[in-house]
């Protein structure tokens, strides 16, 4: 492995991503030369400088909210057309004294109760 | 006995596999597999569309998209499915507001410094100032700036960003590495106000 290799596989060695055969060459290369060494220093250093937790952008709680409670608006939107004749259906069985979804959590009454 | 509702439930599920048989399913479904990846869709949004609104608009409507097609994700992997759909609402939005052309003179400027021999000095003179990280992350051009959030800041694997983003393998790998050389180099370029030459004595 020559130092243009090298530029080309460190970060995946770095990453884990390269296989084993290639991880030894470009070790061995590593051993043998000070300015690919150099060039590893400046990515590992860049590397932990791009994880600082100060560059993640985080939601905020109030996104969040708004988020699920749009997803839930939309699903229920989205269930409308097909629930109508299946509610009919099913409280018809109901009323004929078979149970529906018995034991289920009610998503329904979570819906009723963010309308 | 099977009640009458259970049946019809039940040939629902073997004729369409993974369909989730009602608006409540998808539900859960959603809520379990999609909903815990909301942080990281809004750091991509946020790293493409380099604003907080534009992030936010992003994120709603992908997590909708996501809603609507939550029949197509077969694996148990959500969050690089997600986040495939919050890249291409964001940079189909992009394209229409046209906010990527502002790179071209950056691209042009990296590749001609690329051609320079690499000074070796030169590439330890890396800062690690938080803003200063900031500020060259968010001038990388989409593509390689994309990759380096998934990788660093996400975590994805090369095969998990191959997946999210739709290029090859090798495809990720250059860009990952043409990517952080770029970032190496920004990091390294002379700075107004900071003495050059005279300030290396060690």
């Amino acid at each position: 492995m020559n130092c243009e290799d090298l530029e080309m596989y460190l970060c995946a060695y770095l990453d884990d991503e390269l296989e084993v055969a290639e991880s030894l060459r470009l070790e061995k290369h590593l051993t043998e030369c000070r300015a690919c060494r150099q060039v590893q220093e400046a990515q590992l250093a860049l590397r932990s400088a791009l994880r600082d937790p100060s560059l993640y952008f985080q939601p905020s709680a109030n996104f969040t909210n708004r988020i699920a409670l749009a997803v839930r608006l939309h699903a229920k939107k989205e269930a409308r057309p097909e629930s109508a004749w299946f509610d009919w259906f099913s409280d018809a069985l109901f009323a004929m004294g078979f149970g529906r979804h018995a034991g289920d959590h009610d998503y329904g009454s979570d819906l009723a109760d963010i309308l | 006995m099977i009640s009458i509702g259970n049946k019809i439930a039940m040939d629902e599920v073997r004729i369409c596999g993974h369909r989730c048989v009602t608006s409540q399913d998808r539900l859960i479904r959603f809520e379990q597999k999609i909903s815990p990846h909301l942080g990281s869709a809004y750091n991509l949004a946020r790293w493409l569309t380099g604003s907080h609104e534009d992030a936010e608009d992003m994120v709603q409507e992908a997590f909708l998209r996501a809603f609507s097609a939550l029949d197509n994700l077969r694996s148990d992997d959500g969050k690089a499915w997600l986040l495939a759909i919050v890249r291409n609402t964001s940079l189909t939005w992009m394209k229409r507001n046209r906010t990527t052309s502002v790179m071209v003179g950056l691209e042009q400027h990296l590749e001609d410094s690329a051609e320079r021999s690499p000074d070796p000095e030169e590439m330890l003179l890396i800062s690690v100032n938080r803003e200063e990280v900031r500020r060259a992350l968010e001038q990388l051009p989409t593509e390689f700036r994309e990759a380096i959030v998934l990788r660093e800041l996400e975590g994805l694997s090369y095969k998990e960003i191959a997946g999210t983003v739709g290029v090859p393998l090798g495809t990720v790998m250059s860009r990952l590495s043409r990517g952080r050389e770029w970032l190496r180099r920004i990091l390294s370029s002379p700075r107004e106000g900071v003495e050059q030459r005279g300030s290396r004595s060690e």
